[in-house]
């Protein structure tokens, strides 16, 4: 066991390596400092630790399993494969771990209200459910290309009591959507948190951010070695913002013979220019507060993205995966969109499980890896999400042609 | 360019470069000279401008779909510059855009072209890695700090040391926008940030009357209009020149 992996950033005024940082409006300091100023507090405190475990807990049913992928496994013929199952919580995926410790965070600074931004909805959905249930009132910023996309999730936001106020700008997807919960925020600030997704933004947001989905890899350490008796050979996990992967990839950090792979989405292939893959293609820069790689145009303006993954359509990498990328500890690769259909196909066919779009890529790479390894060897997958939101796109993709005729009847109906 | 001393004060506006076209920016520029302006800030165009709000953000992405380019604005601003000598131009636009053309070249382009100043509104003092602002102090381009209410004492004090020009106050917390009023405290606050930061200072944001003007101008060096002049061109259509140009000498009057 080695260190120098880890990084404290509030000892590094936010940053990993040459990445993070505040590239924010001045405006947005003394919120920032507010927040980190609460959070040191927090972390100080036992009780709020044991608040937020005793919800994720008794509330969001963690911890979540570490299944043995047993037919899975069989069928690629090679390494052991494990699946942590962030889908089985409540609200569907990892989101929601995030998304009560920082309503906690919020009742601490007597905040009354909650934004955020959301791609695929699912942390629209973990901010909705929290603001539901701690009594906050919720505004969730969403691009309308999403909106249409990931309808199931915004009819659930409102039922939650959620605003879901569609974005219009630019992509219309997930950046824009932060860029509009940012804007919300400066306007707000005395009464609002701005609940952050995933380890985007400013400082502190991709530390607090980190810290409260670490809960992922500590369970898989304890979960591991009670299954295996030892640690992993690879941890997969697909990378958005990052919030997924790092949850599952930081307390390993420091063993250096655990590989680790963050999987970015292909799109319709690099080549095409389509494609939401930073390490392919992105270049350094400074967007939606932070310093990291961005996908960006001759001028430095983003450029668009796309994924069949709404919550991978992303232009950048939250600031310490781009670190951990600079000093080679984890490796990044991409799949496409249609590799992801078929991998969903197959967990769905050898074990039951219907993954989350964002989860499948991480698959994709598992059975690209697994049949290379030997029996000996263990990989993790993190199954971030559970797909039940994703049944329009996926039916759609499949051409369901009973799917398509239900959908007419439903119209149908409805318009009578 | 003495405004803090002389009585009366000064105006600064706003447009967004390649919106709707260059054709009408040259337009809004020959009207805001005629009116008496004394500084433009000229936005280059961002993809993702966190601080501003719908009507900036709505033009700024109008310039980007029709293919406004940063050489396009660099190269207009210079013919600008040229045409309108008794304006101080400067350039508003968020820092990637900056950095990714690189520091250096990007400011010895804007002292060719003869600009006062620079505002880049996410670049704060703490982040400067690549020395943004000496850069720019060194080659005599103003670099304009943008805070606002709120922001400390303490940060007012190194805002100081890195700005030059003048720095520029928000009216409120708040993004861009027309028709929203002023923190209660504006008053009290710039009169002591003028003294911490020891530059005249211009106050904007949602400024989009005369009377609003007059009564900022009583602590304020200069008053900066945004968003509303946008809004007169956007209803006026084609016609924008005559409303713009009223609206315009109006504030102006208001400010001496
Ligand atoms: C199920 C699921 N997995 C992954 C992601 C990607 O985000 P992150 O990279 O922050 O985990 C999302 C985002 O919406 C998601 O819903």
């Amino acid at each position: 066991m080695k260190s120098g992996n880890k990084i404290n950033p509030f000892k590094t005024k936010g940053y990993f390596g040459d990445f993070g940082g505040r590239y924010v409006p001045e405006m947005l300091i003394p919120a920032l400092d507010e927040l980190e100023k609460a959070y040191l507090d927090a972390l100080k405190d036992k009780s709020f630790q044991q608040e937020f475990e005793h919800i994720l807990k008794t509330y969001s049913g963690r911890p979540t399993p570490l299944y043995f992928a047993e037919n899975l496994t069989k069928r690629l013929k090679g390494a052991k494969i494990y699946l942590k199952q962030e889908g089985l919580g409540q609200t569907g995926s990892h989101k929601v771990n995030n998304a009560i410790g920082q309503a906690l965070l919020a009742k601490r600074m007597g905040k009354k209200r909650l934004i955020a931004e959301t791609g695929a909805g699912q942390h629209g959905l973990a901010t909705a459910t929290v603001a539901a249930k701690f009594g906050f009132e919720c505004e969730i910023f969403m691009g309308l290309t999403d909106i249409k996309r990931q309808r199931p999730n915004v009819f659930w936001m409102e039922q939650l009591g959620a605003k879901v106020t569609p974005v219009t700008t630019g992509n219309m997807t997930l950046k824009d959507a932060v860029n509009e919960a940012l804007r919300n925020w400066i306007e707000t600030l005395d009464t609002t948190h701005c609940l952050m997704g995933s380890v985007l933004s400013a400082h502190p947001y991709p530390v607090i951010v980190r810290n409260f989905q670490s809960v992922i890899g500590k369970e898989v350490i304890t979960q591991i070695k009670q299954a295996e008796g030892r640690l992993p050979d690879y941890l997969i996990a697909c990378v958005g913002g990052g919030s997924n992967s790092i949850g599952l990839f930081y307390p390993f950090l420091d063993f250096d013979n655990v590989k680790m792979i963050g999987v970015e989405a292909g799109g319709l292939g690099i080549s095409t220019g389509k494609h939401s893959a930073r390490f392919a293609k992105g270049k350094l820069g400074m967007i939606e507060g932070y310093r990291s790689l961005f996908l960006q145009d001759k001028d430095g303006r983003s450029r668009e993205t796309h994924s069949v993954a709404a919550g991978l359509d992303y232009i950048g990498i939250g600031p310490e995966h781009a670190y951990l990328h600079s000093i080679g500890r984890v490796s990044y690769t991409s799949a496409t969109d249609k590799e992801v259909l078929e991998a969903l196909k197959l967990l769905i066919k050898t074990e039951g499980i219907i993954p989350a779009l964002e989860s499948s890529h991480a698959l994709v790479e598992c059975i690209k890896v697994a049949p290379k390894l030997g029996k000996d060897k263990v990989i993790v997958v993190n199954v971030s999400g559970r797909g039940d939101k994703d049944i329009f796109i996926v039916a759609e993709a499949l051409k369901d042609k009973e799917w398509t005729e239900f959908l007419r009847d439903k119209i149908k109906e409805a318009d009578k | 360019m003495s405004n803090s001393i002389n009585n009366n004060k000064a105006l600064m506006t706003h447009i967004v470069l390649g919106y709707p076209n260059f054709e009408a920016n040259k337009k809004l520029i020959k009207v805001m000279a005629d009116a008496g302006t004394d500084y433009i800030e000229m936005q280059i165009p961002f993809s993702d401008p966190i601080a501003d709000g719908p009507t900036i953000v709505n033009a700024n992405q109008k310039a980007l779909i029709s293919g406004t380019s940063l050489s396009d604005c660099i190269k207009f601003a210079g013919e600008m510059a040229a045409a309108f000598k008794e304006i101080n131009f400067l350039f508003m636009t968020y820092y990637n855009i900056i950095f990714s053309t690189g520091i250096s070249k990007f400011i010895n382009d804007v002292k060719k072209k003869n600009l006062y100043g620079l505002i880049v509104p996410d670049i704060p003092f703490d982040e400067d890695k690549e020395g943004f602002f000496q850069e720019c102090r060194n080659n005599s381009i103003n670099p304009v700090y943008v805070f606002s209410p709120g922001t400390t004492d303490e940060r007012l004090k190194k805002i100081g040391s890195v700005a030059s020009g003048f720095v520029y106050c928000t009216s409120r917390v708040g993004i861009t926008g027309a028709g929203k009023d002023p923190h209660q405290k504006l008053n009290s606050y710039i009169t002591n940030a003028k003294k911490i930061v020891n530059l005249p200072v211009a106050v904007g944001f949602g400024i989009d009357n005369a009377a609003k003007a007059k009564k900022i101008a009583e602590f304020a060096d200069i008053i900066v209009i945004g968003s509303k002049v946008l809004n007169i061109v956007d209803e006026a259509g084609r016609n924008f020149q005559k409303p713009a140009f009223k609206f315009l000498s109006d504030i102006k009057k208001s400010l001496s």
